[in-house]
């Protein structure tokens, strides 16, 4: 059996860590949440992930981009999308590059655009 | 003039009376963007937002607000019954296809589709009012709400999809 591609979501409300992670394995992903920053990077240490989705405001208003910021030292190669509602205008000026993400999705999250980006990082069997 | 929830949400001091009373009202609420403000006012004059260590707990609150109020205002005028599976489908995602499975025994897949379809339109039209609301923290307590409910949605489309034609 093929090792799955594994997903870690962080985000301040349960509720969308916890549907998130439910469409995520019904398109079967392994996936793990975490409820603010410091325990995303906890978990991105012991899980050691293929993907991270991570909010921006959690304990701190950009808790996101210090836990990309973190997690591009330790893992340079490893994608990490922000989840947002800060609207398409503000991605596109706020540099996502240099704060350590390689894309946006904005909340409410078209999960068809979502779910055909995470494919292109699914493990092949 | 039905009283507004934002009126509702000042004379309770505890969420869970808000919850209850908003509840018998069946989702015969006024909640146009201006409805939107007035509630996230009153959210924000009783928890006041922090931009440094933030209190979890009260955010929460306001995303579990929200998304209380824009479900029960999805779910205007679907049967009882209807109505019933899918709160608890949005309360507890996890569970959806043990639900539908439930649901469908006195239920037939065709009317689970277009009670589907009728919460999708709805659930629509008030993303389409919540884009409406100036940019800030009131927006985002909506579009946290809001987002948790497109969520599920999508996931109850992956499971009412699986259930063929």
């Amino acid at each position: 059996m093929s090792e799955k591609t594994r997903i870690l979501v962080i985000d301040d409300d349960p509720a969308i860590c916890v549907s998130v992670k439910a469409i995520l394995e019904a398109s079967g992903y392994e996936t793990y949440t975490a409820l603010s920053g410091k325990e995303g990077l906890e978990l991105f240490r012991q899980v050691k992930p293929d993907l991270v989705l991570c909010d921006m405001m959690m304990e701190d208003i950009d808790a996101g981009a210090k836990v990309a910021k973190v997690i591009k030292e330790e893992r340079p190669d490893l994608p990490v999308f922000l989840l947002s509602t800060i609207g398409e205008a503000t991605a596109r000026t706020i540099g996502l590059d240099e704060l350590g993400f390689n894309g946006v999705f904005q909340k409410p999250v078209n999960f068809d655009l979502l779910l055909s980006v995470l494919e292109k990082h699914r493990k092949k069997s | 003039m039905p009283e507004s929830l934002a009126e509702i949400f000042r004379r309770t001091s505890v969420l869970t009376d808000f919850f209850k009373i908003v509840l018998q009202l069946e989702g015969n609420f006024p909640l146009n963007p201006e409805d939107m403000e007035a509630l996230g006012q009153a959210y924000f004059d009783r928890y006041p937002e922090k931009f440094v260590q933030r209190n979890l707990e009260e955010v929460r609150l306001g995303y579990e607000l929200m998304r209380f109020c824009l479900l029960e205002k999805a779910l205007l005028g679907l049967p009882a019954g209807v109505k019933e599976f899918y709160r608890k489908a949005f309360a507890t995602p996890e569970d959806i296809p043990v639900l539908i499975q439930g649901f469908l025994k006195s239920t037939e897949p065709g009317q689970l589709r277009t009670s589907f379809e009728r919460l999708q339109t709805a659930l629509s039209e008030l993303k389409n009012m919540v884009d409406e609301l100036p940019k800030g923290m009131i927006k985002e307590r909506f579009l946290g709400g809001l987002s948790t409910l497109f969520n599920i949605n999508y996931l109850l489309k992956i499971f009412i999809g699986r259930l063929g034609t």
